[in-house]
C-alpha cells in the first residue's frame, strides 16, 4: 500500500433544497486498497458516492484523483476518470449476450459488423479470470444473481476502472456467490484495483476491507484500520449520536390487540411472520434496507401476492388479502413511494383525498355526492393542515413534500381506519412538516387506532414508537418494548439478526 | 362542471381561450358561411348534424379505452356486423317486416357491440394483450364475419328492405330522432365521466393504475368496462347508421376509424391516458366532420381527407406531448 | 430479490406454457400442413410447394422490416398502405415510361425500383422520425401514416388500375430443374442480410437493447432516437420493395392492392417468435416461418374453395392467437 492516496476528498459539504445533508465528509483511498465505508440509512453514504460518480455537484470542500482536481459534472466524467460502480439493480440488458454486455455502448467493429471474436475474446478473459462456467455467447437473462455482478465487475474492468465501488453487492447473492464475490474482490484488489465497499454486513467488512471509514449523520466519525477495529465498536461509532430531535408526546391508552398476523408468509419469501398491534399502539418495524419491511406490508395489505397465513383484524379472520378487502376491513396502507403508488400526482388535491372512500359519497346510478365529496376534502386538507388555496384545483403534483404526504394520510384518514400501516411516511418531508406528521400519528393513536411504522430512522422508531420491531432478512428477529430501546441493541439486530458476543 | 356553470357567461370567454379547439371550430364555421358555397344552407347544415351524431356516438365508445391509454379499433367492424345482422332480422329472417323484429334488431345489433366488446375487455384484463393488437385482431375477425354473413343471406352487397319504420331512427320523416338520441348518448357519457364513480375511477385508472389499486380500487373491473361500453357504443352507433343508409352494410364504418381517433385526439383527449372526455370528444367530432363536410362542398373526395386527417392526428398527438401532459406524467412515474 | 424468485417459481410451474409459446408454431405448422395434405389432393406437390414460397416472398421481406420495428418495442401499422402509395406511384411512373415506349427498358424498370425504394424511405423516416424524435406513441404515428399514404395514393390513381407487367418478368421468374422462385433466393438474400444487420451489427444489437430496456440503453449513451428511426426507415424500405414484388406478381396494382398487409406481416412476425413487447427479434427462421404458415394457410383455403369472405376472418384469428402466445408472460399495465 503506497502512502499517496489514490482517491481524496477533502471537507465535502453539499445540501438538498436549503437542508445540509453532508457536514464537510472526509475520506481517502489507497491504491490497491479495500475500503470499508459503514453508516446507518440515511447517513449520507449513497449522497457521497453520488457525488463520487458525478450524479450531483458538492457546495464546498476538495476532491483529488492521483493528485489532481476532481470535479465530475457526469456519470460519464466519473466513468472516464476509471470510477466504476456496481449496484445492487444491475444495469444489464437481460436479451443481450455476456459479450455484448460488455461492449453495449462502444461496441468493436470489423468492417460493418461488431467484432464478435475480439468482443468474445474479451469476454473469455474475463470468464477465465473469475473462473466462471459460462460461454460469451450465454444471454444475461439465463445467468444466476452471482455471475451477472460479476459480468457487471467485468464490463466495469473492461473501462479500465481503476475504483470499483460496491454498494451492498450481496443481498440478492447465495452464501456460496457471496464467497465467489469475495475471491473475485480478493482478485481485483491484487490487480491494484482500489474498493470502495459499502455494506451493512460488518462481518463481510471486517473481513475483506483494510481500513473503514464510518459515517454517521453526515459526518465522517473517522477511518480505521481493521486491524485495530471490533464489530462492537463499529456499531458504537454508527450510532453514538444524541436524540436531540423532539418528539411529540400524548397521553393515550393502549387497549386490545386489533390486529395480528400468525405465521403469513409473502410470495418470494420462505420465512414465516407473526406480529400484533394493538389499539392505540404505535408499533415501529425497523431495518436495513431490504430487509422485506416494504414487501411485508405490501403483502399483508393484499397489494402484492401471499402465500398464505392468519390475519385477524379486531377478532374477525381475513383471509387471502386484497387492497378492496383490506379497506373495508379498517386498514390503511400509506405507501413508501408516494409519488409512484401514494397519489395520482396531475389529479387535483380533492381527488386524491377521496379516492379512497368515493364509493362511501356514492348515490343511487353510482352518482358522486359532489357536495359530500367538497366537504370531506375540505375538512381533511384543514385537519391535516395541507397548505393549500383551493384543494379542487389545486395539482398534487405542485405540492411540497411534507403536504404531499399529508395528502396520503389524509386520503386514508377519510376511510376512518383502525390499522394503520405506513411505510416511511416522513421521509423527503420538511422539519416543520415531520413534526406536524408525529403529532398526526400521535392523535390517530390515541383515538384508538393501531399503527405499524416502518422506518428506517432509527430516531423516528424511538423517538414515536411505543414497541420496535426489527426486520433482518424477512424475519422479525426482536420485539423491543419502549424501557428497552437501545440504539446499539436494535441496530445489532438490524446487522446481524440477533445478539452475538463474536466481533 | 354543472350545465348551470357551462353556460355561465362569465365563463364562456375563459372556456374558449382554454379549449382553442372550440375557437377553431367558430372560425371555421363563420369563414365556411362567408365563403363556401352552399355551406350554410338548410340542406346542408341538417346533413352537417346528421353526420355529426354518427360519429359522436361512436367516437365516445372508444373515447373511454384511449381514456385508459388503449384504444379500440375494433368499433367500425362492430358497425358493419350489427349492421348486417340488424338488417338480417328485419329483411330477412321469418320475422321480417314487423315491428318485433325491429326491436329484436336493435337488441341485438347493442348486444353484438356487448359482445365484441367483452371479448376486447376480456383479453386485454385476463390475457393481458396490448389493446391496439387485440382489437385490430378482432377489427379484421368480426368485419370479416360481417363480410361472411352477408355473402351468406344475401348474394347482393348489402341487406335492403329494412322496414321503413326503422328509417326513423336514422332520421327520414324524424330528422329530430338521430339528434335526440346522439344527444342523449352524449350526456349519458359526459354524466357518466363528470359525475359517477365510475367516470372518476376511468380517469384514475388511466393516470396511475399501481396507485389505484393500492386504494381498492378494482382496475381489471373498470378496463374490462371501458371496453364492454365502447362495444355498446358501436352497437348503438349501427343502429343509427343503418336506418340512416336503409341498408345492412357490411363495409359499414369501412374509413370510420381514422375519423374517430382524430375526433377523440384533436379535442384534447390525451393519448397516454387519464385526461379528456366526452366534451372534448364533441368538440372534436364536430370539428372533423365540419371539415369534412367544408372540403366536400370544395370538391375535393374523400380521400384528400383521408390525408388531411393522417396529419390532424399527428399535430394533435404532438401537441399533446407539448402541452405537459406526458411531462407531468412522466415526473409522477420518476 | 422477490420477483426473480417469484419469477423462478413460475417458471417451473409453467414449463408448458413456455413451451406452447416457444414451439407451439411449429406444432401448428406442422398440423396445418398435415390437415390440408390430407384434404387436398394436390396440397404437397412441388408445384403447390413453391408456388407457397413464391407468394410468400413479397411480404416475406416486408416482415424483416417490421421485425426491426417490432424489437424496439414500436408497431408500424402503416406498412400494408405504404405499400400500396408504393404501387400506385411506381405504377404511374411505369405509366410515363409505358407512354414514351420506354417501359421495357432495363434502366427504366430500375428508376421504377429506386422511386419506390425512395417512397419506402420517406414514409418509414417520418414514422421514424415521429416515434424516435417526437416519442408520439408508434401506433397513433403509424395510424395517422396509414391514413395519409391511403390518401396520396388515392389522390394520385383516383381509383384508376395501374399495369406493372413490366415487373412481372423479375416477379415471376424461376431458375434450375426444378424452376425455383427468384423471388424466393431474393427474399433469403434479404432474409440474410436482415439477420446480419440483427445479430451482428452495432446497430442491430442496440435494437435490442432498446427494446429491452430504453431507459437503460439511453443511460449507457445509446442514441435510441437514432435506432428507432433507422428500425422504421428500414421497415419502410423493406414495405417498397414488397410492394415493387407484388405488384409484379399480380401484374397490376388497382385500390384495394395490398390492404390489411400489415396485418399479415405484424401475425408473420409475431408468429415467428418476434415479441411486441420489444427486445426479442427472431429473423432465422422465425422471420421465414410466419409467413410461410400464413401463406400456407391461405393456399389451403383457396384449394379447399373456401369463401373468399373468410380469409379475413382467418387472418384476424391468427393474429390474436400469435399475439396471446406472445402475452403469456407479459407483467405490465393494462392497456
Amino acid at each position: 500500500m503506497s502512502s499517496q492516496p489514490l482517491l481524496q476528498l477533502d471537507n465535502i459539504h453539499k445540501s438538498f433544497y436549503g437542508a445540509e445533508v453532508l457536514h464537510g465528509v472526509n475520506l481517502d483511498l489507497c491504491p490497491g486498497e479495500v475500503l470499508g465505508l459503514v453508516g446507518e440509512n440515511g447517513a449520507g453514504k449513497s449522497t457521497l458516492m453520488s457525488i463520487l460518480g458525478g450524479v450531483y455537484g458538492f457546495d464546498s470542500g476538495t476532491m483529488r484523483l492521483g493528485g489532481e482536481v476532481y470535479t465530475p459534472a457526469t456519470p460519464n466524467d466519473a466513468t472516464r476518470a476509471g470510477i466504476a460502480f456496481i449496484r445492487q439493480e444491475f444495469s444489464l440488458f437481460s436479451n443481450l449476450t455476456v459479450a455484448e454486455n460488455l461492449f453495449v455502448d462502444r461496441f468493436p467493429r470489423r468492417g460493418l459488423s461488431v467484432d464478435n471474436k475480439k468482443m468474445e475474446e474479451r469476454a473469455q478473459v474475463y470468464i477465465d479470470l473469475f473462473r466462471l462456467d459460462i460461454s460469451p455467447r450465454t444471454r444475461v437473462e439465463s445467468l444466476p444473481m452471482g455471475v451477472r455482478q460479476i459480468v457487471e465487475i467485468s464490463k466495469a474492468l473492461e473501462k479500465d476502472a481503476k475504483i470499483i465501488i460496491f454498494d451492498e453487492p450481496t443481498t440478492s447473492l447465495s452464501p456460496k456467490e457471496k464467497e465467489e464475490l469475495f475471491e473475485v474482490i480478493g482478485g481485483l484488489k491484487a490487480r491494484g484495483v482500489s474498493i470502495i465497499y459499502i455494506s451493512h454486513i460488518l462481518e463481510d467488512v471486517m473481513r475483506l476491507c483494510d481500513r473503514t471509514t464510518v459515517l454517521r449523520d453526515g459526518n465522517s466519525v473517522g477511518t480505521f484500520q481493521n486491524s485495530a477495529l471490533d464489530k462492537r465498536e463499529i456499531i458504537r461509532l454508527m450510532v453514538g449520536r444524541e436524540m436531540n430531535q423532539v418528539y411529540p408526546t400524548i397521553e393515550k391508552e393502549i387497549g386490545e390487540p386489533i390486529y395480528e398476523v400468525r405465521e403469513f408468509v409473502r410470495s418470494g419469501s420462505r420465512s414465516p411472520v407473526s406480529l400484533e398491534i394493538r389499539s392505540g399502539e404505535i408499533v415501529g418495524m425497523f431495518g436495513l434496507m431490504g430487509a422485506g419491511r416494504t414487501e411485508l406490508l405490501s403483502s399483508l395489505f393484499g397489494a402484492e401476492p401471499s402465500e398464505g397465513g392468519e390475519i385477524l383484524v379486531r377478532g374477525k379472520a381475513l383471509t387471502r388479502p386484497t387492497p378492496t378487502r383490506c379497506i373495508r376491513e379498517g386498514i390503511a396502507y400509506v405507501t413508501e413511494n408516494r409519488r409512484q403508488e401514494g397519489l395520482i400526482m396531475p389529479k387535483t388535491i380533492e381527488e386524491n383525498v377521496t379516492m379512497v372512500v368515493l364509493d362511501r359519497m356514492t348515490g343511487a346510478l353510482g352518482v358522486v355526492d359532489r357536495s359530500r365529496e367538497k366537504r370531506t376534502a375540505l375538512d381533511l386538507v384543514k385537519k391535516l393542515t395541507v397548505k393549500t388555496s383551493d384543494p379542487q384545483r389545486q395539482f398534487v403534483k405542485n405540492l411540497s413534500g411534507g403536504n404531499q404526504q399529508k395528502v396520503v394520510i389524509a386520503k386514508w384518514v377519510a376511510s376512518e381506519p383502525k390499522v394503520f400501516f405506513m411505510d416511511e411516511p416522513t421521509r423527503g418531508v420538511d422539519v416543520g412538516a415531520k413534526y406536524e406528521i408525529y403529532t398526526y400519528i400521535n392523535e390517530l393513536a390515541r383515538e384508538g387506532c393501531g399503527v405499524l411504522l416502518v422506518s428506517s430512522e432509527m430516531e423516528e422508531v424511538m423517538g414515536i414508537c411505543d414497541r420496535i420491531l426489527v426486520m433482518y432478512r424477512d424475519r422479525i428477529v426482536a420485539d423491543i418494548p419502549k424501557a428497552a430501546f437501545d440504539q446499539e441493541r436494535i441496530i445489532q439486530y438490524a446487522l446481524e439478526g440477533g445478539i452475538s458476543d463474536a466481533g | 362542471m354543472s350545465l348551470k356553470e357551462t353556460f355561465d357567461k362569465k365563463r364562456v370567454a375563459g372556456r374558449l381561450l382554454g379549449s382553442p379547439i372550440l375557437l377553431v371550430i367558430i372560425a371555421m364555421a363563420v369563414l365556411s358561411a362567408a365563403f363556401v358555397p352552399n355551406f350554410a344552407t338548410l340542406y346542408n347544415l341538417k346533413n352537417l348534424l346528421l353526420q355529426t351524431c354518427d360519429l359522436l356516438i361512436i367516437s365516445l365508445g372508444v373515447t373511454f379505452t384511449v381514456l385508459n391509454g388503449g384504444l379500440d379499433f375494433s368499433s367500425t367492424s362492430v358497425l358493419a356486423l350489427s349492421s348486417v345482422v340488424g338488417a338480417y332480422i328485419m329483411a330477412l329472417s321469418p320475422l321480417k317486416g314487423t315491428g318485433l323484429s325491429i326491436l329484436l334488431a336493435i337488441v341485438v345489433m347493442v348486444a353484438i357491440g356487448a359482445a365484441v366488446g367483452a371479448i376486447n375487455g376480456f383479453s386485454v384484463v385476463k390475457l393481458k394483450m396490448p389493446s391496439f393488437i387485440v382489437t385490430l385482431s378482432t377489427q379484421l375477425f368480426f368485419s370479416g364475419m360481417a363480410i361472411y354473413f352477408t355473402s351468406k343471406v344475401t348474394d347482393k352487397a348489402s341487406i335492403m328492405g329494412l322496414p321503413s319504420a326503422f328509417y326513423r331512427i336514422g332520421g327520414e320523416k324524424a330528422f329530430f330522432l338521430p339528434i335526440v338520441i346522439a344527444a342523449a348518448v352524449f350526456l349519458v357519457s359526459h354524466w357518466l365521466m363528470t359525475r359517477t364513480i365510475f367516470g372518476r375511477h376511468v380517469l384514475l385508472v388511466g393516470t396511475n393504475p399501481k396507485s389505484c389499486h393500492i386504494s381498492g380500487i378494482n382496475v381489471k373491473r373498470v378496463v374490462f368496462l371501458l371496453f364492454l361500453l365502447s362495444g355498446i357504443y358501436a352497437g348503438a352507433a349501427s343502429v343509427v347508421l343503418t336506418a340512416r343508409n336503409q341498408a345492412g352494410i357490411s363495409s359499414l364504418g369501412d374509413k370510420m376509424f381514422i375519423d374517430i381517433m382524430s375526433s377523440i385526439i384533436i379535442g384534447g383527449t390525451s393519448i397516454f391516458g387519464g385526461s379528456g372526455g366526452a366534451k372534448h370528444t364533441l368538440y372534436g367530432v364536430i370539428f372533423i366532420t365540419m371539415l369534412s363536410n367544408v372540403m366536400n362542398l370544395l370538391g375535393m373526395d374523400w380521400y384528400v381527407l383521408s390525408l388531411v386527417k393522417g396529419f390532424i392526428v399527428i399535430i394533435a398527438a404532438l401537441a399533446d406531448i407539448l402541452s405537459n401532459r406526458r411531462k407531468n406524467y412522466a415526473a409522477a412515474a420518476a | 430479490m422477490p420477483a426473480n424468485q417469484t419469477a423462478a417459481a413460475r417458471r417451473s410451474s409453467g414449463n408448458f406454457l413456455a413451451l406452447a409459446t416457444k414451439y407451439g408454431v411449429y406444432v401448428i405448422f406442422l398440423l396445418v400442413v398435415v390437415y390440408f395434405s390430407v384434404v387436398c389432393d394436390n396440397f404437397l406437390s412441388l408445384s403447390n410447394i413453391l408456388n407457397i414460397l413464391q407468394q410468400a416472398a413479397p411480404l416475406g421481406i416486408a416482415v424483416l422490416g417490421m421485425v426491426f420495428v417490432l424489437s424496439t418495442a414500436s408497431t408500424d401499422i402503416s406498412v400494408g398502405q405504404v405499400m400500396y402509395v408504393t404501387g400506385v406511384i411506381c405504377g404511374l411512373v411505369l405509366e410515363k415510361f409505358r407512354d414514351n415506349g420506354l417501359a421495357g427498358n432495363g434502366w427504366a424498370i430500375l428508376v421504377v425500383w429506386l422511386v419506390g425504394l425512395c417512397i419506402g424511405a420517406v414514409f418509414g423516416a417520418f414514422n421514424g422520425l415521429l416515434v424516435g424524435k417526437f416519442g408520439i406513441v408508434s401506433f397513433i404515428v403509424t395510424l395517422a401514416t396509414m391514413s395519409i399514404a391511403r390518401g396520396l395514393g388515392l389522390i394520385i390513381s383516383r381509383s384508376k388500375v395501374y399495369y406493372m407487367s413490366e415487373l412481372s418478368p423479375f416477379s415471376q421468374s424461376v431458375v434450375g430443374p426444378i424452376r425455383f422462385p427468384v423471388v424466393v433466393i431474393l427474399q433469403l438474400v434479404m432474409v440474410l442480410i436482415f439477420a446480419f444487420l440483427y445479430r451482428k451489427t452495432p446497430f442491430g444489437r442496440h435494437i435490442d437493447a432498446v427494446g429491452n430496456d430504453e431507459a437503460a440503453a439511453k443511460s449507457v449513451g445509446i442514441n435510441t432516437a437514432r435506432v428507432k428511426f433507422l428500425a422504421f426507415l428500414l421497415c419502410g424500405i423493406t414495405a417498397s420493395i414488397a410492394a415493387l414484388l407484388l405488384a409484379g406478381q399480380v401484374a397490376n396494382v388497382y385500390s384495394s392492392f395490398s390492404y390489411g398487409n400489415e396485418f399479415v406481416v405484424i401475425s408473420a412476425a409475431v408468429l415467428g417468435g418476434t415479441s411486441l413487447f420489444g427486445g426479442k427479434g427472431n429473423i432465422i427462421p422465425g422471420a421465414l416461418i410466419g409467413i410461410v404458415l400464413i401463406q400456407t394457410i391461405m393456399n389451403g383455403l383457396t384449394m379447399l374453395n373456401a369463401s373468399p369472405y373468410s380469409y379475413t376472418i382467418v387472418k384476424g384469428l391468427i393474429i390474436f392467437v400469435a399475439v396471446l402466445l406472445d402475452s403469456v408472460n407479459y407483467k405490465g399495465e393494462l392497456r
